[in-house]
């Protein structure tokens, strides 16, 4: 099995994205990667880069990290890895997840509502490689069983293909489908509600396709709304 | 303002904006070539008049005077002058010419210079020979270039008007051809009213937009058809298929109101009504059920169901109905890849509409053998359900997906002719096809095919 990177702040979230690693997982081995990305300010010299640097953690980051470790510690097929970057780009994120071995990412709410330039624009990138990412919401569920896709107007992926690709890899089935057109994205809340308390639906899978990286204003994304995990799938532009 | 006018004007307007950009530019060109070629002439007068002045031989000046009035065309009030230069910016001025100092400082400066005054043209260059400087000037009256250019305005002016005019009728033209398909379509929608929504437009045999209008307007009239029909069948039939069961039930209770009964009777009148009540809630869920089948389908959120689950949920539920039915699911032709099973819908409906079509195939083989079979690939998924029953009669084949219809045979068996069409409706609405092929007395074969190509939502 591939290994998991979680991109991480260190708030209290990160414990539920380790977690729900350990529960994707189910019982394999694998290596899970906290990545904690630092700004660094511009340096005349590398001594005092490393003065100025501050690598020490918060009171708080610390707890989080030690929870994560002692939580890690009661599974004998995890190993938790801390990496720290003080700088990312395409190619070195590239590189690192080719290094790492990582074939799923998880994000915790927090980093992804993060401010900090280098983590937004972390973000970017990781959206545009070819990994799965789970974005986790506030309080997620541990087990994922049902999904609901979200199928948008420009995606090329049918239901049926991407229930093939998922196989093996997640335990959850597709139950339901929404056919999502960008423009009337917020015509449908009513009824994705209604279906998620219907059909008990515990996760939202969507198709990604490549962008730009922008670091401009963010704007909530429609599925802020239904609080739940989505598992955002990479598309090949064909 | 109507279109028609607004398309004529527009036209006119615009070819004739662009016919006087177009004239503007020819004249300004012609005058601009006609300068050129009379400056031209005053150059090379200019030369001639250069050489006599410098001269020596009277003879050769001769020559050169016969070449300048003979050899070369008449100019009228032509006139030239040569004025020695005797320092940078001064010269021996001629008082007969009455020009300004610039004209005279640009020839100094540049060589040449020209002036027109009046259509009357000055052209001065500036010569040297042996270390001497002199300015030679030659002036002219261009008097057929300007009546030449005069002419050509005219013309313009005169063209200009008659295309305007031209360009009002040709403009009519365009927008009659535009907008007589439009009024052809308009005319053709006038004549159709409630009482005979089975017209249809004309369809042109091209593509162009006038096509996907009349297009556009035959899938209004088939949805308002459609509507209609549902709406005239349950006022039309409800009167008659729901009549009964009220009547039953009236019946029933009048009868058992009329004196005390034992509790056994009143247990079996009871149950008399309640299977009529049902009947009669069945009978108006199926009516509101196919009118509901006209929602925007493309705003549903869909469930993704697996088909071979679906068809045993459907087979559980008719072993309650009809529990001697002998319905054999065949799920031997079942793909190896799981995937190719699923299928996006609305699942209650599509339960529904499976259950029609294996229940008719079940009531109308007297409880004989009915094969359901299942097949999948890449491309499509198809249900084929197979009986050998009494059959379709052809002439009643053309009217099975119409609400209320019975067939002859058909008759002896209880139902309200809703369920195909129904059926029907809801496949269709999955993006399905419903294929019936029947043979009488011998059975009928029913296919029910969801393509997977492109899109396959609702």
């Amino acid at each position: 099995m591939k290994n998991i990177l979680i991109p991480t702040v260190l708030e209290k979230d990160t414990l539920a994205s380790v977690e729900s690693a350990i529960s994707y997982a189910n019982g394999q081995n694998f290596d899970l990667v906290l990545l904690l990305l630092n700004e660094t300010d511009n340096a005349y010299s590398a001594s005092a880069y490393l003065r100025n640097s501050k690598p020490a953690f918060s009171a708080s980051q610390q707890k989080t990290l030690e929870d994560c470790q002692r939580l890690a510690l009661k599974f004998d097929n995890i190993k938790l890895h801390v990496q720290r970057q003080s700088s990312i780009s395409a190619p070195l994120l590239r590189n690192l997840l080719s290094v790492l071995e990582i074939g799923f990412v998880i994000v915790p709410k927090s980093f992804r509502e993060s401010s900090k330039k280098i983590n937004r624009h972390c973000l970017g990138l990781l959206a545009n490689s070819h990994c799965p990412i789970l974005n986790l919401c506030d309080a997620p569920t541990s087990e994922m069983q049902k999904a609901l896709y979200l199928e948008y107007a420009e995606s090329k992926l049918q239901v049926s293909d991407l229930q093939q690709r998922l196989d093996g890899k997640f335990a959850f089935r597709i139950v339901s489908q929404a056919r999502i057109n960008k423009q009337e994205e917020r015509s449908l809340d009513q009824l994705l509600l209604e279906t998620i308390t219907r059909n008990d639906i515990d996760l939202l899978v969507e198709t990604r396709k490549p962008t730009k990286v922008k670091l401009g204003k963010k704007f909530p994304s429609f599925h802020d709304d239904l609080k739940l995990p989505v598992l955002s799938v990479f598309e090949e532009i064909r | 303002m109507q279109i028609r006018k607004k398309v004529a004007v527009t036209y006119v307007a615009l070819s004739g904006l662009s016919t006087l950009l177009l004239c503007a530019v020819m004249v300004f060109l012609f005058k601009n070539n006609n300068q050129y070629y009379f400056l031209k002439r005053l150059q090379d007068r200019a030369k001639i008049v250069s050489s006599i002045h410098y001269q020596n031989d009277p003879e050769k000046a001769e020559y050169y005077r016969q070449l300048k009035s003979n050899g070369l065309e008449e100019l009228i009030d032509e006139n030239d002058f040569v004025l020695p230069v005797n320092g940078k910016n001064s010269f021996e001025y001629n008082t007969e010419l009455n020009l300004s100092p610039e004209f005279f400082k640009e020839a100094l400066a540049n060589g040449s210079s020209w002036v027109e005054d009046d259509s009357r043209y000055h052209y001065a260059q500036l010569f040297e020979e042996n270390g001497k400087k002199y300015i030679v000037v030659i002036t002219a009256r261009d008097r057929r270039g300007n009546t030449s250019t005069m002419y050509i305005i005219r013309i313009m002016a005169i063209g200009g008007i008659a295309f305007l005019v031209l360009a009002y009728f040709l403009g009519r033209f365009l927008a009659n051809t535009v907008l007589n398909p439009i009024s052809r379509i308009n005319g053709e929608v006038k004549r159709i009213s409630a009482s005979n929504l089975h017209k249809r437009l004309e369809q042109p045999e091209n593509t162009d937009e006038i096509a996907v209008l009349t297009d556009t307007f035959n899938d209004m009239l088939d949805r308002l058809e459609t509507s209609f029909e549902i709406q005239a069948n349950f006022i039309n039939n409800a009167s008659h298929e729901l009549k009964t069961p009220i009547t039953t039930i009236m019946a029933e209770t009048e009868i058992i109101l009329q004196s005390k009964r034992s509790p056994e009777e009143y247990q079996e009148a009871l149950s008399h009504i309640n299977a009529q009540a049902t009947k009669l809630g069945n009978l108006t869920e199926s009516l509101l059920k196919l009118t509901r089948t006209g929602y925007d389908g493309n705003k549903q959120v869909l469930d993704v169901a697996r088909m071979d689950e679906l068809l045993m949920d459907v087979k559980s539920d008719l072993d309650k109905l009809f529990p001697d039915n002998n319905i054999s699911l065949r799920l031997d032709e079942m793909p190896d890849n799981d995937e190719y099973l699923l299928l996006p819908c609305n699942r209650p409906l599509l339960e529904l509409a499976l259950s029609n079509v294996i229940s008719n195939a079940v009531k109308y083989s007297d409880n004989s053998v009915v094969f359901v079979a299942l097949m999948a690939d890449s491309k499509q998924l198809s249900i084929r359900i197979t009986d050998i029953g009494i059959g379709i009669p052809k002439e009643d084949l053309p009217f099975l997906y119409e609400p209320f219809f019975r067939g002859k045979k058909a008759s002896r068996y209880t139902g309200y002719g809703l369920g195909l069409p129904l059926a029907f409706k809801i496949i269709r609405m999955h993006n399905g096809t419903l294929d019936i092929q029947s043979e009488q007395e011998k059975g009928t074969m029913a296919t029910i095919t969801f393509k997977r190509s492109g899109s396959d939502s609702l």
